[in-house]
């Protein structure tokens, strides 16, 4: 028997006081970042009043993920050496951080790995010649892509606990579990959730549509030639990014490798279907998928350094 | 008594310490022995460390035992495999996805 949960969810993600709420100096930092007037040493000088933040990004900064060759131990300089995509990226993950380690572990690992993915993903995609795609960006939006799971952990908890038995026992993906037992997706619930928060439509529109692929693909009445190539070879004219189409199918694609390789728990056990469009959009060929799911492997060894 | 990963352990070890869950329920009790079911619920609750008696059996110090066990983890991840894609067995992309993780894993068992 499906619950009407609609109003009493959306009632919790509109009460912020109930919520996992941003700290405040996050909260402004991201304000700052819109604006790119702000110079970067404010920005420094206003983190290092967080100071867990502070230590955070410095961890972060650090880890091999990253990879410069030395130690940074200065928070301005880390903050030119990264630009502020990545340190957007970051601040998203250390606010998330602790509160999703705490709740649900293999949540956590799923939601790195998948952003780890995505990152990847968008390198190759990007392959060193353009930027088509803000790598940071889909880390981020991957990081957070599940955030509305966390909040049905943390405030439906029977709920949520009750999907997962019914997705072992019968079988399914979460997606499909969850909606015998509930009106609202966690996908939507996360897309709400990053809305309060304000970050912008790049980041909520993946979140929203990470399992209805399709749905956004046609609601935009998408080109059947827009995809990468096209969009390569035709020098980025084709490109728009306001739909998000694309970051929706890494954030997609990321979702699905993560559950096919086992790494982490996000719910249910069992592997979606990748769809063929999303194939199609990133002009992905077998060889190309290959290669990206023989280098993820080995992110599961890396995913300890973010703790 | 010693911290092993859920990985390396094997059946016939004996807890050394209580297994507890976020929650606060035991899931099992120190002085259990080991058996594969059991290593399998513990996974499911993605339990990453278990602590076992130094004089359990099953050892890894042992060569033998050692080469048997990599074999039985390596089956446990293949099926663990055809699980997880039992939902999508007819569909071509994730049929070729699931047999390149076939091979990853058996490559990285057979370094």
């Amino acid at each position: 028997m499906k619950k009407d949960k609609f109003d009493e969810i959306m009632s919790a993600v509109k009460m912020t006081d109930n919520l996992p709420t941003l700290p405040e100096v996050i909260y402004k930092i991201n304000n700052l970042m819109e604006d790119d007037t702000v110079s970067v040493n404010y920005i420094g000088n206003l983190m290092t009043k967080d100071i867990s933040l502070s230590a955070k990004i410095l961890k972060i900064v650090n880890s091999p993920f990253y990879g410069f060759p030395q130690r940074i131990y200065n928070l301005n300089l880390a903050l030119v050496l990264l630009g502020s995509n990545t340190l957007k990226s970051i601040i998203i993950t250390s606010s998330v951080f602790d509160l999703m380690k705490d709740t649900m572990k293999g949540l956590w690992e799923h939601s790195l790995f998948c952003a780890l993915t995505a990152k990847y993903i968008a390198k190759q995609i990007n392959n060193g010649k353009q930027k088509i795609i803000d790598e940071d960006l889909v880390f981020s939006a991957s990081l957070l892509h599940d955030i509305g799971k966390l909040i049905i952990a943390i405030k439906f908890k029977d709920d949520f606990n009750a999907i997962i038995k019914l997705a072992a026992e019968s079988k399914k993906v979460y997606a499909e579990a969850e909606k015998e037992i509930l009106d609202i997706s966690h996908a939507d619930v996360g897309y709400f959730l990053t809305k309060e928060w304000n970050y912008p439509a790049s980041i909520c529109t993946p979140i929203r549509f990470h399992h209805d692929f399709l749905m956004l693909y046609r609601n935009e009445n998408i080109d059947k030639n827009y995809n990468i190539k096209s969009i390569t070879n035709n020098k980025n004219k084709l490109y728009s990014s306001d739909n998000y189409v694309i970051e929706t199918a890494i954030v997609n694609l990321s979702d699905i490798l993560a559950k096919s390789l086992g790494i982490g728990f996000s719910g249910s056990i069992y592997v979606d279907e990748i769809k063929n469009e999303i194939i199609e959009v990133l002009s992905i060929d077998l060889d190309l998928l290959k290669k990206i799911i023989e280098e993820i492997y080995y992110f599961k060894d890396e995913l300890n350094v973010f703790n | 008594m010693k911290r092993i990963k859920i990985e390396n352990a094997s059946e016939g070890n004996m807890l050394a310490r209580n297994i507890v869950l976020e929650n606060g329920i035991v899931l099992l009790s120190k002085k259990t022995i080991l058996t594969k079911s059991l290593i399998n619920q513990i996974k499911k609750q993605n339990i990453f460390f278990i602590y076992i008696e130094n004089n359990s059996e099953g050892y890894e110090e042992d060569d033998i035992t050692c080469i048997n066990k990599k074999i039985i983890e390596k089956e446990n991840n293949l099926s663990a495999i055809e699980e997880r894609f039992v939902l999508v067995e007819d569909i071509k992309l994730m049929e070729n996805i699931k047999n390149i993780i076939k091979e990853i894993i058996v490559k990285e068992y057979s370094d």
